[in-house]
């Protein structure tokens, strides 16, 4: 299998810091690769450094493309475009691709963006901006995908969409992505990078245990506390999926915005 | 190198910044206000747009290269797959800017015909020469200084102004002293541009303008290729 992208020994020093350092791998076109780290590990600056942005302190990158797509963890503010407007002149960087548009209005549909094509950047919201990003990336039909924190922002049915893209994508090109913890993007990852370690290992999802809580609110805004992937609502209760260890914690919060608890029981 | 792509966006992102309107508006108003009066003798009036012309592209280029937020510079860079292309493309906008107000300098006088006497073939050859390497002057200025980003964009305007106001004064600087001969080399040398702007009739060009012509185009390469390593090294 032919290597896309060949990482040997790279360290990076920022002001004095060493970032991380003797980080080692490669990928082909069958790499999904998760990058795991804490905070300020230097995960985003691994893939600014892959993406050609950065240069590494220590070590060698070698591309054997130049077609990279590059979701940042935060879309620039303050661009004065419309969104599908930005979307064609990225695309047009690209000028031999002749099927941009019909590209671009596939990629807008899945995330639905279709109301939002003329609505000016600086008034989106995180999450369609975050679309943007992802959408500006696929467009380039790269041949290598970096990805910094892309569910960020997301509602559930993005997240969804984007997750069955990626699993499109799996085989045809490299995917190289950081998340914060194990969710829907994770379970596409075939190998897993521990960048303090700088060892790659096959990934193995955790599988905590799950259970579901179903509660009886009185405005939806008390629980604006639960994250948005986790919980659905149904008229005045909701169904929260939490993990088991932390289950006993969500009760107290809940009960704490007096909510009544209808329902506790393991996820199957 | 050059993309098109790129060029629409990032005229586009400076038309909306509204940040174009201080020198242009600047630069046309002197324009006419300087033609006030016509029967003004050419190269002298040339002259003086040519240098407004370095002080109006030094605004221009300075705004141009830091319009851009950082993770809009780092996602530009990876669309255009290089650092080169990210920094040519935003030259060429300069350039563009360049044409036009150039343009508009030497043609709004000949037009109204403003001039004392027609302007040989001649002369006009040495004024577009001399606004495009004052034009050029500004830009490598502009775009150093916004690249150099010394402590704070403050400074870095400062820095400019200081380089320009030198370049200006180069001349008689080194007739009170010398010395300051070497250590002003580096300064653009817009004093070899001007001192070949002679009302002289017939005009005829010096022995010195090809020498000086030679001098300026090193420099001009040597500061574009400086740009841009320190470009390459601070991204």
């Amino acid at each position: 299998m032919e290597i896309v992208l060949e990482v040997s020994d790279i360290g990076k020093e920022v002001a004095g810091r060493k970032l991380f350092q003797h980080v080692s791998f490669s990928c082909t076109r069958d790499t999904i690769l998760f990058v795991q780290g804490g905070n300020g590990s230097g995960k985003s600056t691994l893939l600014k450094i892959l993406a050609g942005i950065y240069k590494p302190t220590d070590g060698e990158v070698r591309l054997n493309t130049k077609k990279i797509g590059y979701v940042p963890e935060h879309f620039p503010e303050g661009l004065r475009f419309k969104v599908k407007e930005y979307l064609s002149l990225t695309a047009s960087f690209y000028p031999s691709m002749k099927e941009n548009e019909m590209l671009l209005v596939k990629y807008m549909d899945i995330f639905g963006l279709g109301s939002f094509q003329n609505t000016p950047l600086a008034n989106c919201s995180k999450g369609t901006k975050q679309k943007v990003g992802i959408i500006q990336a696929l467009l380039m039909r790269p041949d290598l995908l970096l990805l910094d924190e892309p569910l960020t922002g997301l509602d559930q049915e993005s997240q969804q969409a984007f997750v069955s893209l990626l699993q499109e994508f799996r085989g045809q090109i490299p995917i190289i992505f950081t998340a914060h913890e194990d969710g829907p993007i994770t379970q596409v990852a075939t190998e897993t990078l521990h960048i303090e370690t700088g060892k790659m290992t096959v990934y193995q999802p955790q599988r905590k245990q799950q259970r579901l809580i179903r509660v009886k609110f009185r405005v939806e805004q008390d629980l604006a506390f639960v994250p948005s992937d986790r919980i659905q609502f149904d008229r005045k209760t909701a169904v929260i999926t939490v993990e088991e260890d932390k289950s006993d914690n969500l009760l107290r919060k809940l009960l704490g915005v007096n909510c009544s608890i209808l329902e506790v029981k393991v996820k199957s | 190198m050059i993309q098109s792509g790129f060029i629409q966006y990032q005229m586009k992102s400076y038309l909306r910044s509204l940040t174009f309107i201080p020198p242009v508006t600047l630069f046309g108003a002197w324009i006419i206000i300087f033609y006030t009066y016509s029967g003004v003798p050419a190269m002298s009036s040339y002259v003086i747009t040519g240098v407004s012309l370095y002080l109006a592209m030094t605004w221009v280029a300075m705004s141009i290269f830091s319009m851009d937020g950082v993770t809009e510079k780092n996602l530009l860079i990876v669309q255009l797959k290089s650092k080169y292309a990210y920094v040519f493309g935003k030259w060429f906008v300069c350039f563009l800017w360049a044409v036009a107000l150039g343009v508009f300098a030497l043609v709004y006088p000949l037009i109204f015909s403003m001039f004392k006497e027609p302007i040989q073939a001649v002369q006009l050859s040495v004024a577009i020469y001399g606004h495009v390497v004052s034009a050029l002057f500004g830009i490598l200025v502009g775009s150093f200084f916004s690249i150099l980003k010394v402590e704070s964009k403050r400074f870095a305007w400062l820095s400019a102004m200081f380089v320009i106001v030198i370049s200006l004064a180069e001349q008689g600087i080194v007739e009170k002293a010398s010395i300051f001969q070497w250590i002003l080399l580096p300064f653009p040398p817009i004093y070899q541009v001007i001192l070949h702007f002679t009302d002289d009739m017939p005009y005829v060009v010096g022995s010195g303008f090809w020498m000086d012509a030679l001098w300026i185009l090193i420099y001009v390469v040597a500061g574009f290729f400086l740009t841009m390593k320190m470009f390459l090294r601070r991204e």
